[in-house]
């Protein structure tokens, strides 16, 4: 690959050109990094309305609940609660994981690590954050229509999503939405991976590539390939509810000729299930480096890590069918989705087994990214064995649709990828703000966090399994779901704790950008391409492009000078 | 040599992103096209009742018009990359005009299908046309602001420069593969 310097620019003056339209891949990283904590909260807080109408029955919801439901003395009215856990899952998994994974880490960490000067086209970048600015807009607007928001599940299949079960404008507005969310994650995606084929520095081959890029690239592919199947479903999907055609509808709701409503289920899961593994790559990047550098070893298998990513980022396009079991398929179907579902415990197992081998016999350094890493490492394993019970046709016709199901995903894809995300933010912080948060706080944070949310799903799985469907309004209406009453207190308890230790996360991170202790160059002492240079890092990254001479994880080589454990990219490979 | 470097990496960057776009743009079709599929394959009668006296006519007009509208973009790169710029704006203008020419022939195609009583509520073969076809012309549009904007770049060149080769070669590719999407579309909704 023809070796080529993008130009330095002169840093922009206006406040407007600096932090607002700006074209630099770190402010547009912070932009969604803002972006993703403020839908985080308002997703937080529509996670303990839910779990408080499903702990306390009746019971009105303490301190704005007369202000938000006046007419029923502040309890959660029942289509309010469709609202709240179908806004819960669409803010989450669209509007809060997204941008900060893909959107802050995807442009504040590629550029840096793969020692570039910014993304290959910067105006398309800044683009794509404000259309996804866009697309919030149209989200929180929906809210305020005259039926409320959207309804009908984060996966708003039809019938429910038709004019039929959400007659409001609000799902209209749901839908739009998320279809412009995504020409902003496609154009962010095409970037991306633009960006990583083209503009690595010299000598940097894909295997040098720390794996967080790694993972952040095999993201961006598979957005490009299956963010606009989705949008073709969002687009059918205004076409029934605006003009009046018939894709969706059938039977008696049809007035003429049948659409077919499961077909919008294909097309939702053919992109619904390599989104999964489009929030979760990320995070497992991220978490593969760090727990290499906070071992003080280089990473056991990284070439085997970086391939079996990428083997089941292909596995992935093929199992969707995992999903609709339940949907009368024939059995051959079934059970081919199955086996092939299954294939996928096999690369899983071999980068799982790598990062336990990269912490086997480390000397570990218990900093809150390697905490949070660690918890990745848990809560993912949990995560991942749930899905065998789901991915298997005969135990999943008893869970489908039971909390069984809402425990195993918040296990992958909530937990693995927030607490990911933490990890990323705490390890980041110095290069993205120049300061250091305390390490005191994160860590407490670290174990509310921690002992909250593994109440909340593994309470999940217990009520799943006990055969609590996942989205009644009042599930204790039935006889048999009385004793879990609670557990299901249990876990909301456990949510209100996981709530209150957000808030040693944010006191910790509004005060480290007050007054932080300023932070070093390189205060982890890693040496991927980002700690050559200065804390935050300058205007154009680096003044002379970097060349690299060896991988991302060269630590602890017994070869290296007396003082020193690790080596940058930058540096010749040490030998004894 | 400097300047060949930057230019080998700008062909390269633009020809990756052109790739991974219209990859994107293929998945967006063939999702209707895969939807087209499982209807038809489920339909006790094809096509269904009703539907029997489409026309050919307006929808053949759009194939040749959109054909002739992509030729005649080939033959403006195959001028500008000889350098003869007059007759490469006279291929430019008559593409854009061609284009127009679908646009319109795209509305005649409706106004016969609501001449016939086939509208977009009329079962799933009237959503299924007017739906594909809608999505289709919203891309047309932005394929023609394209020509439009080309047309305005190319208006006094005298001397090829790299960027503006590159922006015609890419907007000619997303051109060429809605003229080849719209043929796929006629195929299945009109003539079979
Ligand atoms: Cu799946």
């Amino acid at each position: 690959m023809a070796f080529y310097e993008q130009h330095i620019h002169e840093a922009p003056k206006t406040f407007l050109k600096k932090y607002v339209f700006s074209f630099d891949h770190k402010v547009i990283g912070k932009q969604f990094l803002w972006y993703g904590i403020f839908f985080l909260g308002i997703g937080g807080i529509m996670a303990l309305m839910i779990r408080w109408a499903l702990a306390f029955p009746g019971v009105a919801f303490p301190v704005f609940g007369n202000f938000l439901f006046p007419e029923t003395g502040g309890v959660i009215p029942p289509d309010t609660y469709s609202m709240l856990f179908t806004l819960h899952g669409t803010i989450m998994i669209f509007y809060a994981i997204t941008p900060i994974l893909i959107g802050c880490f995807g442009n504040f960490c590629i550029p840096l690590m793969i020692g570039a000067r910014d993304m290959a086209f910067p105006s398309a970048n800044m683009l794509s954050f404000w259309i996804a600015v866009l697309s919030g807009a149209v989200l929180l607007a929906s809210l305020f229509t005259p039926l409320g928001g959207a309804a009908g599940g984060w996966t708003s299949y039809p019938t429910l999503s038709t004019l039929i079960g959400s007659p409001g404008v609000g799902q209209t507005l749901w839908t739009l939405a998320i279809f412009i969310l995504g020409v902003s994650s496609t154009m962010g995606a095409i970037n991306y991976i633009t960006t990583v084929i083209t503009l690595r520095a010299p000598g940097m081959g894909y295997f040098d590539m720390p794996l967080t890029v790694w993972g952040l690239w095999l993201t961006a592919i598979l957005n490009a390939i299956f963010l606009p199947v989705l949008g073709a479903g969002c687009l059918l999907l205004i076409f029934d509810r605006v003009f009046g055609t018939h894709f969706f509808l059938a039977g008696a709701a049809a007035t003429s000729g049948n659409g077919d409503p499961i077909l919008f289920q294909h097309v939702f899961w053919i992109f619904g299930h390599p989104e999964v593994y489009i929030l979760i790559l990320p995070a497992w990047g991220i978490v593969s480096d760090l727990l290499s550098f906070f071992s003080r070893k280089p990473a056991f298998g990284a070439k085997a890590t970086a391939l079996s990513m990428t083997s089941i980022t292909i596995l992935s396009t093929l199992v969707y069918g995992h999903h609709m079991f339940t949907t009368s398929m024939s059995p051959l179907l079934t059970q081919s989705f199955m086996t092939l579902t299954m294939t996928i415990s096999i690369p899983s197992t071999v980068f799982f087994f790598n990062w336990l081998g990269t912490i086997w016999r480390g000397s570990i350094r218990f900093d809150s990214p390697m905490l949070f890493s660690l918890g990745v490492v848990f809560v993912f394993g949990l995560g991942g064995l749930t899905g065998l019970y789901l991915g298997t046709v005969t135990t999943d016709l008893y869970l489908h649709d039971t909390y069984f199901v809402v425990g195993h995903f918040h296990y992958t894809m909530a937990a693995s990828v927030l607490l990911g995300g933490f990890a990323g933010i705490y390890f980041w912080m110095p290069k993205m703000f120049g300061v250091m948060m305390n390490e005191a706080i994160a860590k407490v944070h670290f174990w509310i966090t921690m002992l909250g949310l593994n109440g909340v799903f593994m309470g999940m799985l217990f009520v799943g399994y006990g055969g609590m469907h996942r989205r009644l309004y009042n599930p204790f209406w039935y006889d048999f779901l009385q004793k879990l009453i609670p557990i299901n207190t249990f876990i909301t308890w456990s949510a209100i704790l996981m709530g209150f230790g957000q808030f040693f996360f944010l006191y910790n991170f509004i005060h480290a950008l007050l007054k932080g202790k300023k932070a070093e160059d390189n205060p982890w002492n890693v040496g991927t391409l980002e700690w050559t240079i200065p804390s935050p890092a300058p205007n154009y990254n680096f003044k002379d492009i970097p060349v690299v001479k060896c991988g991302p994880h060269e630590l602890g080589n017994p070869a290296l000078p007396e003082g020193r454990d690790f080596q940058y990219q930058t540096e010749e490979l040490v030998k004894a | 040599m400097e300047n060949q470097k930057a230019k080998n990496i700008q062909t390269i960057q633009s020809s990756i992103t052109m790739t991974v776009l219209l990859v994107s743009f293929s998945m967006l079709f063939g999702t209707l096209f895969m939807g087209y599929m499982v209807y038809r394959v489920r339909a006790t009668a094809w096509p269904p009742m009703g539907m029997n006296d489409l026309s050919l006519f307006y929808p053949s007009v759009s194939t040749v018009v959109i054909a002739l509208s992509s030729i005649a973009f080939y033959f403006f790169e195959q001028q500008i990359n000889l350098k003869k710029f007059s007759p490469a704006r006279l291929y430019l203008l008559s593409s854009l005009f061609l284009g127009l020419g679908f646009c319109l022939s795209q509305v005649m195609v409706w106004k016969d299908l609501a001449l016939r009583g086939i509208t977009q509520g009329s079962g799933i073969f009237g959503s299924m046309i007017y739906g594909f076809t809608w999505i289709h012309i919203a891309h047309v549009a932005v394929g023609v602001t394209l020509l439009v904007w080309l047309v305005i770049k190319f208006k006094n060149v005298s001397v090829l420069n790299h960027q503006d080769s590159l922006k015609a070669k890419n907007v000619g590719m997303f051109w060429h593969f809605l003229g080849l999407v719209w043929l796929l579309m006629y195929l299945i909704l009109f003539v079979f």
